[in-house]
């Protein structure tokens, strides 16, 4: 039965159905075949109330969130402020890259909406300081990914409500493998630039006093990580809450940068509902797949076959890691995500690996995914803000750098469990 | 064929302003749920039910979305093979991939539509402080999810009378899923008015 539903799975979704069509029929034919349809009556009911489930309520936020930032100017001041402090390093602007996307993921919950905004902002710099393109378009889209690991996170919030894991602690348990994999990636440019001084462009000029009258600037993203974040740990809100903190914050700071608008709020809107509806659509499809899948024996049945096979807990995660990097060079992230984790789940908490640990380590892994070719959302995006357009594979090579720290960090991981089990455990156990 | 793309551009007129509403009363619950937790926090007084407001108000504006999202191109497509492949080809699976997703939404929005029914019949009102008649928000969400079957439906007819005409292009342009390109455009379109700000 297992090899079939992956066989029809994979024909459906690589027939380029929509993801969310294709899991609707399997779950739809799977009840037919092994229930006589009578779980798919329940599904109305079901939707219903997984439609309007409070923590889900958090993605638009974040979305809209996102789009007002975007749209408000904070970003490319705050790129210019961490130009002054970070470009010393050998690479220069490329640290401001990565630099700017950590912050910026700080108070953004998608990683696509980090590239976007912060390599539309650091294009132009590619010509005026002559680095080498590939790597500096490597490490944006590099940097962007940081989008889903530093919280908050989209990506976290969907992971902890198909496996019914705590986000708060997701969101703490993120935060130094967030820290860890930017210095990584400044680790990979400075090497990069060490070897091959031709990479690093000419530098920038600094001093102190600048670097001080551009502190301000850092302010805006910082507080919005206050308020969305740190009300969380304040015990004052829940994700949802601190997400509309967040909203109703950024748009006040649109209001004071003069570019609210009737207008921009429509196209804000746009953008929120456009991808609201994409993600849900999904979600709704894969959280009732699950519940079919669970309910035919599918899950336990796939659970007997690991642990059939008799290998070590380490030798399986090890088996899984090469399964999503593979997994990953062909799939949409969040397709991926919620297509294998209803599988995957129950066999790592079998095997008694942590929930939380797990899922800072399917991000890291999904981040993967975002940059590896051929399809890598993260890749096109970058891509997308060439102006003077150039070949795709520049985006693809320069990237290779950052996902060979991303697989550093992947084992750093398996080695350190307690790099993302640290905070939680003090927090929350 | 004018009056399909005709139809085409007056589905996507509706769709536009119901994601406007939609995204505007997301924009109200923000400060809803905002004010609730200032409250909360500053003042210790408990106004329940900005909750359960805003998961009616986020499943009415998603089912809603739905459609913008169709008619943009937007549902998540798995293009790896689909990219390499003739034009003829990707419109046929253009057309596959409509009627599936047709045929899945149907079939749930048959039993939505049953859900509501039963709400009606017996006078179901939510489990809390403010006792919400339950087919109200189910009315709204209902008929985002009809007014995504009957986008569907269109698009298929749409889609399968440019095929049989032999006209690949208006299949790909509007069924078609999104090459990279495209995508960006789409994820950017708000960077011109930040370079504006900026």
């Amino acid at each position: 039965m297992l090899h079939w539903i992956i066989i029809i799975l994979l024909l459906l979704v690589f027939a380029a159905v929509p993801v969310a069509a294709a899991l609707g029929i399997l779950s739809l034919s799977l009840d037919e075949l092994y229930m006589n349809g009578r779980l798919s009556r329940a599904i109305g009911e079901f939707t219903w109330d997984k439609s309007k489930e409070y923590i889900l309520v958090a993605i638009p936020m974040f979305i809209l969130l996102g789009e007002i930032m975007l749209r408000a100017g904070i970003a490319k001041r705050m790129y210019e402020a961490v130009v002054e402090w970070l470009s010393w390093l050998p690479g220069g602007l490329m640290h401001a890259n990565i630099g700017s996307c950590a912050i910026f993921a700080a108070s953004s919950g998608s990683s696509v909406a980090t590239a976007a905004t912060v390599g539309t902002v650091a294009y132009p710099e590619i010509d005026k300081r002559r680095y080498s393109e590939r790597l500096f378009l490597g490490s944006l889209a590099a940097g962007g990914t940081l989008g889903i690991l530093i919280p908050p996170s989209i990506s976290l919030i969907i992971y902890g409500m198909i496996t019914d894991t705590s986000v708060p602690e997701l969101y703490l348990a993120g935060i130094i493998p967030g820290l860890i994999l930017s210095l990584l990636f400044i680790g990979a440019i400075v090497i990069a630039c060490s070897v091959r001084k031709d990479w690093g462009g000419t530098p920038v000029k600094t001093s102190w006093r600048k670097r001080i009258r551009v502190l301000p600037d850092l302010i805006p993203p910082l507080l919005l990580f206050g308020v969305v974040v740190g009300s969380i740990y304040a015990g004052v809100a829940t994700p949802t809450e601190a997400a509309s903190l967040g909203v109703v914050f950024a748009l006040g700071l649109a209001a004071w940068t003069r570019s609210l608008s009737l207008r921009m709020l429509r196209e804000a809107f746009e953008g929120t509902m456009r991808t609201t509806a994409m993600i849900m659509l999904i979600i709704l499809a894969a959280v009732f797949l699950n519940f079919i899948l669970g309910f035919i024996g599918v899950t336990q049945g796939l659970l007997d076959l690991i642990t059939g096979l008799g290998l070590t807990p380490l030798q399986t995660m090890l088996l899984l890691v090469v399964f999503y990097l593979i997994l990953g060079m062909f799939m949409e992230t969040l397709s991926m995500l919620l297509t294998t984790v209803p599988i995957v789940f129950p066999i790592v908490v079998h095997m008694g690996y942590d929930p939380v640990w797990f899922g800072i380590m399917i991000t890291v892994l999904m981040e993967t995914a975002l940059i590896t070719p051929p399809i890598g959302v993260n890749l096109y995006v970058v891509h997308g803000v060439r102006a003077r357009g150039g070949p795709f594979n520049d985006v693809a090579y320069g990237a290779l750098p950052f996902v060979l720290m991303m697989i550093v960090m992947v084992g750093m991981l398996l080695a350190f469990p307690q790099l993302a089990l640290y905070l939680p455990t003090m927090v929350y156990r | 064929m004018m009056i399909l793309a005709r139809l085409h551009a007056f589905l996507e007129r509706i769709s536009r302003v119901a994601v406007w509403i939609g995204g505007g009363a997301l924009l109200l619950c923000a400060f809803m749920v905002s004010i609730d937790v200032v409250m909360r926090k500053l003042f210790s007084i408990t106004m329940s039910g900005s909750d359960e407001i805003s998961g009616y108000a986020f499943a009415a504006a998603t089912a809603w979305a739905y459609s913008y999202a169709l008619l943009h191109r937007s549902h998540i497509r798995i293009d790896a093979l689909y990219g390499v492949l003739p034009i003829w080809a990707r419109s046929i699976l253009d057309a596959v991939g409509l009627a599936l997703l047709l045929y899945y939404m149907a079939y749930l929005t048959n039993k939505a539509v049953d859900v509501l029914l039963t709400s009606w019949e017996h006078d179901s009102v939510s489990i809390t402080t403010l006792s919400v008649p339950q087919w109200i928000p189910q009315l709204l969400w209902v008929g985002g999810l009809c007014w995504f079957v009957i986008t569907l439906a269109f698009m298929l007819v749409y889609v399968l009378v440019s095929l049989v005409r032999g006209d690949v292009t208006t299949v790909q342009n509007v069924a078609g899923a999104l090459s990279a390109e495209k995508k960006i455009d789409e994820e950017t379109q708000g960077m011109d008015g930040m370079r504006g700000a900026g």
